[in-house]
C-alpha cells in the first residue's frame, strides 16, 4: 500500500502539460513538415515531430505559434538555427563544406557508371567472344524459342 | 571466486587464439598439412574458454554476485530472471564478452566444416579469424574487463537500461545482430586466405558465399527485429530513424548483399574476383566500424553505452585491419585475374554490375552521412546534423532503382539478350506494373514516388514469380508431374535460385510496406477526460480512465482506452508510461492494434491524475506490419539457398568443383 502511494506521488512528477491544440489541417500539415526537419534538442537524432519528449512538444507548439503568426518556412527554420545553430536542421543546407555530403555520392554514382560502361563496351569492340550458350537443336515446335538458358537447362536435365 | 575464474578463462582464450593464429598463418604460408590439427585444437580451446567465461558471467548475474564489476553495473535483485540473463549483453563489457563467445562458435563451426579440406586455405582462414579473436579476448581481458572486482560489495545494483527490459524482442534482437556482425569474421578470413594465396577457386568461392549467407541471414533478421522493437517500444511511431547505430548495422548488410550478387558473376563469368573479395573485406571492416560507433560513445544514440575506454583500442584495431586489407588488395589483388569476359548491355551480369554500383553508392551515402557531422566538427568546429531527411532524400531514389533492377536482372539471360527476348520478357511484367499503378490511382491513392514504388513492386514480383514458376510449368507440361511434385522438384534442383527469389519476394514486401506506411499515415494528437472520445480514420478512441500499477522493477500508469473500429468491433488498448527506479525519464509503452492492412498506434504523451485527463499521439500506419511479416520469407529463402546439397561433391576431394562454364546447370544458376 505504501509502495502504491509512493508510486502515485512519483508518478505525479510525470510531464503533465496538456496536449497541444492543433491548427487547421492545412497549416497543421505545414507544422508537421517543418517539425520533421528540426532536431529535437534532448533526444538522439529524432525530429521534434517524432519525439514524444516534453521539450520537443514545446518546440512543436513554438512552430505552431510561428506558423499561426504567418511566418514563412524559411523564417521559422531561421528562428531555430539562430538559437541552436545549424545543428537544429536535420538536413544539412547544401552550402560550403556541406556540399561534400550532397555531391560525393553523386560523383561516386557517375564514376561507377562510367567504369561499368567502359567494362561492358570493351568486349563488344573486341573480336566476338565465344558464344555464351550452346545452340540448342530445336526439335519440338511447341516449345518457346530457346533463348532462356535456364529453362533449357531444366529441360536438358529432364531429358536425361 | 567467479571473478578470478572468469578472468582466467578469458586469458586462456587469448593464449589459445594467439597460438592458433601464429600456427595457422605460418602453417598456411608454408603449406604444412600437420599444422591443421594443432589449429583445430587451439580453436576448440578458444571455444571452451570463451563460452566458459560467458557461463561464468551468467552465473554471476543470476546469483546476484555484486562483487563482480559488470554485475554491479547492470544487475539488480528486482529484475526478472529473463532480463537478468539478457543483461549479459545490455552494457558494453558484457556485450563484448558475448561477442567473444559468438566469435568462438563461428570459428569452431568453420573449423569443423572444413577440417577435411586441403589444409592450406583453412589454415590461413582460421589463422586470420583467430587473430581477430586475439583482439577481442585482449579487449575483454584488458580495457573492457567485465570480471573486475568491486569492493566493498554493494547490496544491490541499478539493473539494466530500462529501454532494454521493456520488451521481449530485446531478448532476440541483439543476439541476432551479434550473430550477423560477428559472423562476418568468417568471410573475412576466407577472403584474406584467397588474397594471401592469390587465387580464388570455385570451391573456395562456394565456401566464401555460404559463409557470407549465414551472417547475412542473421543480420537481416536482426535489423528487421530491431525495426520492430523500435516500433513497439520507443513510441514515436517509427521503425527506422537513421540513427548512427542503425546505420552501422545496415552498412555491412549492404556490402554483404552486394557480395551475394557479384559472387554470381564471379562464379558464372569468372570475372569481378577482386571486387567480390573486396566486398567481403569491406563487410568485416564495416562491422568493426559499426562496433566502434556503437560502443565507443562517439555517437549519441539510443544504442550507445556510456563513454568508455575501448574507443582508442578499437580505433587502432580498425586501422590495422584497414591497412592489412588495403595492402592485401594492392599487393595480392592483381593475382586474382579475370578468366572470363562480361556480356552485353542487356544481360544478367550488367544488371548485377549496376546492382553493385547502387549498393556501393548506398553504402557510401549512409557511411558519409553518418560520419560527416564528426568530420565537419573536427575540421571547422561547427556542429551540424545529418538526419532522416537527408538519408531519405538520398536513399529513396537508390532504393527505387534497386527495386527496378530486381525485376530487370532475373529477366535477362547471361551473356547477351536479343531485343526480341527483351521485349518478350518485359511485356507482361511491365503491364502488371502499369496495371498496379492504374488500380492505385483509381482507388484514390496519390504520390509520385509511392505509386512508382508500387508499380515497380508489381513488376519485380511478377518477374520473380514467373522465374520461380516457369520450370514448374515445364515439368507439369512435359513430364506430367502433379503441381506439388513439380514445385518441390524444381525448387530442390535449384536451391540457390529458388531461395534467392523467395528472399526477393520478401524484399518487395518490405518496399511496399515502407512506401505505404510512410506515405499514407494519418496522425492526430488529443487530450481526453474519461468518457471523451476522438475520431481517427475509421476508429473511435475513447478514454475509460487511468490505472496505476507496480511491478518489482517499475511502476506504471496506463490510460485505459476503448477503440471501436469502422465495423463496430471494440478492443481495449492501454498505452502507458513506465517509471523505473533509477531512471528519471519515464519510458513509454505504445499500444498497437494490428490488423492485416493497418495498425492503430497510440502513445500516452502526458496525464494528470487530478483532473483526470490524458494526452495522446495517435497514428494509423497502413501495412507497416508487412515489414516484419516478411521475416519468414527472408529466413526460409536464405535457409533454402544455404542448405547443403545432399549429393554434393566432397569439397575436400578437389580444389575446383567441375562447374561447367558454358552450359548452365540449374543447380548453379542462382
Amino acid at each position: 500500500m505504501t509502495a502504491w502511494v509512493l508510486g502515485l506521488v512519483l508518478a505525479s512528477y510525470a510531464p503533465q502539460q496538456a496536449g497541444s491544440t492543433l491548427l487547421d489541417p492545412a497549416r497543421e500539415a505545414r507544422v508537421q513538415a517543418l517539425g520533421k526537419q528540426l532536431r529535437c534538442p534532448m533526444c538522439q537524432g529524432l525530429s521534434i515531430a517524432d519525439s514524444n519528449s516534453s521539450a520537443a512538444r514545446a518546440q512543436m507548439d513554438k512552430v505552431r505559434e510561428l506558423v499561426a503568426s504567418g511566418r514563412t518556412d524559411e523564417e521559422i527554420r531561421g528562428y531555430f538555427t539562430s538559437r541552436y545553430g545549424e545543428w537544429a536542421l536535420l538536413e544539412p543546407p547544401a552550402t560550403g563544406m556541406n556540399l561534400l555530403v550532397w555531391l560525393l555520392p553523386l560523383l561516386l554514382l557517375l564514376g561507377g557508371a562510367v567504369a561499368i560502361a567502359r567494362t561492358i563496351r570493351r568486349p563488344a569492340s573486341a573480336p566476338p567472344a565465344p558464344p555464351a550458350k550452346p545452340a540448342e537443336p530445336e526439335t519440338d515446335k511447341d516449345r518457346p524459342p530457346p533463348d532462356d538458358p535456364w529453362l533449357e537447362a531444366v529441360r536438358a536435365e529432364l531429358r536425361r | 571466486m567467479t571473478s578470478p575464474l572468469g578472468t582466467a578463462l578469458v586469458l586462456g582464450g587469448l593464449l589459445a587464439a594467439a597460438f592458433g593464429a601464429v600456427v595457422g598463418i605460418e602453417g598456411g604460408l608454408r603449406h604444412r598439412a600437420g599444422a591443421l590439427r594443432i589449429v583445430l585444437g587451439a580453436v576448440t580451446a578458444f571455444l571452451l574458454c570463451m563460452v566458459g567465461a560467458n557461463l561464468v558471467m551468467v552465473y554471476a548475474l543470476v546469483t546476484h554476485d555484486f562483487s563482480v564489476h559488470y554485475v554491479s553495473m547492470v544487475g539488480s535483485r528486482a529484475t526478472p530472471l529473463v532480463y537478468t540473463v539478457v543483461s549479459l549483453w545490455s552494457a558494453l563489457e558484457g556485450s563484448i564478452l558475448f561477442w567473444g563467445a559468438i566469435l568462438a562458435v563461428y570459428v569452431f563451426g568453420f573449423s569443423r566444416a572444413h577440417r577435411h579440406d586441403p589444409p592450406t586455405n583453412p589454415l590461413l582462414a582460421l589463422g586470420t579469424m583467430l587473430a581477430v579473436g586475439v583482439f577481442f579476448s585482449f579487449l575483454i581481458a584488458g580495457p573492457a574487463n567485465p570480471f573486475g572486482r568491486v569492493s566493498p560489495v554493494p547490496p544491490d545494483g541499478p539493473g539494466p537500461n530500462p529501454l532494454l527490459q521493456n520488451h521481449i524482442l530485446m531478448v532476440v534482437h541483439p543476439p541476432m545482430l551479434y550473430l550477423g556482425y560477428v559472423g562476418m569474421v568468417v568471410p573475412f578470413g576466407i577472403a584474406v586466405a584467397a588474397l594471401i594465396r592469390g587465387q580464388l577457386g570455385d570451391a573456395w568461392m562456394a565456401t566464401l558465399r555460404r559463409w557470407t549467407l549465414i551472417p547475412w541471414t542473421f543480420l537481416s533478421v536482426g535489423i528487421v527485429l530491431g525495426a520492430w522493437w523500435a516500433y513497439a517500444v520507443l513510441g514515436w511511431g517509427g521503425y527506422w530513424a537513421w540513427d548512427p547505430v542503425e546505420n552501422a548495422s545496415f552498412l555491412p548488410w549492404l556490402t554483404a548483399t552486394a557480395f551475394l550478387h557479384s559472387g554470381m558473376v564471379q562464379e558464372r563469368r569468372h570475372t569481378l574476383k577482386l571486387w567480390t573479395v573486396s566486398l567481403s573485406l569491406a563487410s568485416f571492416l564495416l562491422t568493426i566500424l559499426g562496433t566502434f560507433m556503437t560502443r565507443s560513445g562517439v555517437f549519441n544514440s539510443v544504442h550507445s553505452f556510456t563513454q568508455s575506454e575501448i574507443g582508442p583500442t578499437f580505433l587502432v584495431f580498425l586501422g590495422a585491419v584497414l591497412v592489412v586489407s588495403i595492402l592485401l588488395i594492392a599487393v595480392r589483388g592483381p593475382l586474382l585475374v579475370p578468366e572470363g569476359t562480361l556480356g552485353g548491355v542487356a544481360s544478367r551480369e550488367t544488371s548485377i554490375l549496376l546492382n553493385n554500383l547502387l549498393f556501393a553508392a548506398l553504402t557510401f551515402t549512409v557511411l558519409l552521412g553518418t560520419v560527416f557531422p564528426l568530420v565537419r566538427e573536427a575540421f571547422s568546429g561547427v556542429r551540424i546534423s545529418v538526419g532522416a531527411p537527408y538519408f531519405n532524400r538520398m536513399a529513396v531514389p537508390l532504393g527505387i532503382a534497386i527495386l527496378f533492377l530486381m525485376g530487370v536482372g532475373p529477366s535477362l539471360p547471361w551473356g547477351r539478350a536479343s531485343p526480341e527476348t527483351v521485349r518478350r520478357q518485359f511485356l507482361v511484367p511491365a503491364a502488371v506494373g502499369v496495371a498496379v499503378v492504374a488500380v492505385c490511382l483509381a482507388a484514390g491513392l496519390r504520390g509520385g514516388l509511392t505509386l512508382l514504388t508500387f508499380g515497380l513492386a508489381g513488376f519485380a514480383a511478377t518477374v520473380t514469380l514467373r522465374e520461380m514458376l516457369l520450370p514448374v510449368r515445364v515439368r507439369m507440361r512435359e513430364q506430367r508431374e502433379p503441381l506439388p511434385q513439380a514445385l518441390f522438384r524444381s525448387a530442390a534442383r535449384a536451391r540457390r535460385r529458388f531461395g534467392g527469389y523467395v528472399v526477393h519476394l520478401g524484399v518487395v514486401m518490405v518496399f511496399v510496406a515502407i512506401a505505404a506506411s510512410q506515405s499514407y499515415v494519418v496522425h492526430t494528437t488529443a487530450t481526453l477526460k474519461p468518457g471523451e472520445r476522438f475520431q481517427l480514420g475509421p476508429y473511435t478512441v475513447q478514454l475509460a480512465g487511468l490505472r496505476n500499477g507496480i511491478e518489482p522493477h517499475r511502476r506504471w500508469t496506463a490510460a485505459e482506452i476503448q477503440v471501436t473500429d469502422g465495423r463496430g468491433r471494440q478492443q481495449a488498448l492501454a498505452p502507458r508510461m513506465n517509471f523505473y527506479e533509477r531512471s528519471t525519464d519515464p519510458v513509454g509503452s505504445p499500444a498497437i492494434r494490428s490488423a492485416a492492412f493497418e495498425d492503430l498506434y497510440l502513445t500516452l504523451l502526458a496525464f494528470d491524475q487530478a483532473t483526470p485527463s490524458a494526452s495522446f499521439n495517435a497514428w494509423i500506419f497502413p501495412m507497416v506490419g508487412w515489414i516484419w511479416w516478411s521475416l519468414p520469407l527472408f529466413v526460409f529463402g536464405a535457409l533454402f539457398a544455404a542448405w547443403p546439397e545432399r549429393r554434393r561433391v566432397r569439397s575436400g576431394a578437389t580444389e575446383r568443383l567441375p562447374v561447367p562454364n558454358e552450359a548452365p546447370s540449374p543447380g548453379a544458376a542462382a
